[in-house]
């Protein structure tokens, strides 16, 4: 779950991260198969960016909570959210379900 | 305090375990483990070229511990919310689910059981033939794709698996007598008091 303040430096690590599941692992992007990937249990962690609506992200953390996933509230909103994965589209809840290359 | 003897290598391959399952039991499901044992890491990364049944044994746990695996939630006993449809809002508990779907429903759904009229509020002042028209419970059986349900928390623990089937959805008149005797093992888990938030609506 969100740490306090982010600073700088984490929050580069968490986009280099990103970089290199988007690169090397499996990962959806947007709600409905977040929560696909939540129900079959394939996720194996939940991004959510700060812009994303009340209702939304709390029912994402209640699926999350169920299945025992990590979620991570990403420190920018969804454009920098799907800049951060290399979209040109913004992208409001991803989840990784393969991470590849990273260690997390 | 001598408990038990064993050689280096399981005790090694004990600890390993060990920590595993306390790792796991945390939550942690990718680990990275350490070992001085030079033997062990490698019989762990080969797969076990072994020369013991009871090592391999060993290794072979603390592997499958280290696989990453996720928690399934829609499962049998699950409350659940209906969320579209004409019981949108009623509570429902899965019976049967189908994960990977069917031929005639190519999409995980489940068989659900659930409230169609809720029992109203008894209260003390109430006669016992007045409580007994209070407690009526009306049921549903229906199957539902997982999108149109929202999973809860809570769990509803009442045997349906046996009358609760798939082919009871064919005619109307299985349909009624399945609805029958749902409605009498909710109606006596109702008087028992117990899973109160499920014979509760839901206000929206």
């Amino acid at each position: 779950m969100a740490a306090g303040k982010k600073t700088k430096k984490t929050h580069e690590s968490i986009n280099n991260r990103l970089a290199l599941v988007m690169k090397s692992g499996k990962y959806t992007l947007g709600y409905k198969t977040v929560l696909k990937s939540l129900r079959s249990s394939k996720g194996k962690l939940i991004i959510i960016s700060n812009n994303c609506p009340p209702l939304r992200k709390s029912e994402i953390e209640y699926y999350a909570m169920l299945c025992k996933v990590g979620v991570h509230h990403y420190n920018g909103n969804n454009n920098d959210l799907g800049t951060a994965c290399g979209k040109y589209f913004r992208v409001s809840c991803l989840s990784i379900v393969d991470p590849g290359k990273t260690e997390f | 305090m001598v408990t038990s003897m064993a050689s280096i290598f399981q005790i090694e391959a004990r600890a390993i375990l060990e920590g595993l399952k306390l790792a796991w039991m945390r939550g942690f499901r990718q680990v990275e483990v350490e070992s001085d044992n030079a033997l062990l890491i490698n019989t762990i990364r080969n797969n076990f070229a072994t020369n013991s049944n009871t090592i391999e044994r060993f290794c072979a746990r603390a592997r499958i511990k280290a696989a990453v695996a996720m928690v399934k939630f829609l499962k049998p006993n699950k409350a659940v919310i209906v969320l579209q449809g004409r019981y949108a809002g009623r509570k429902a508990v899965i019976v049967k689910s189908f994960d990977d779907g069917t031929r005639d429903r190519p999409y995980g759904h489940c068989l659900v059981a659930g409230i169609k009229k809720y029992p109203s509020k008894v209260i003390l002042k109430d006669s016992a033939k007045k409580t007994a028209k209070k407690s009526r419970v009306k049921c549903f059986v229906k199957l539902v794709n997982y999108q149109h349900l929202m999973p809860t928390r809570y769990t509803l623990d009442v045997d349906l698996k046996d009358t609760v089937t798939v082919d009871a959805l064919q005619t109307k008149d299985k349909k009624v007598a399945t609805c029958k005797t749902i409605k009498q093992r909710l109606e006596e888990r109702f008087k028992t008091g117990k899973n109160r938030w499920f014979f509760t609506k839901l206000r929206f």
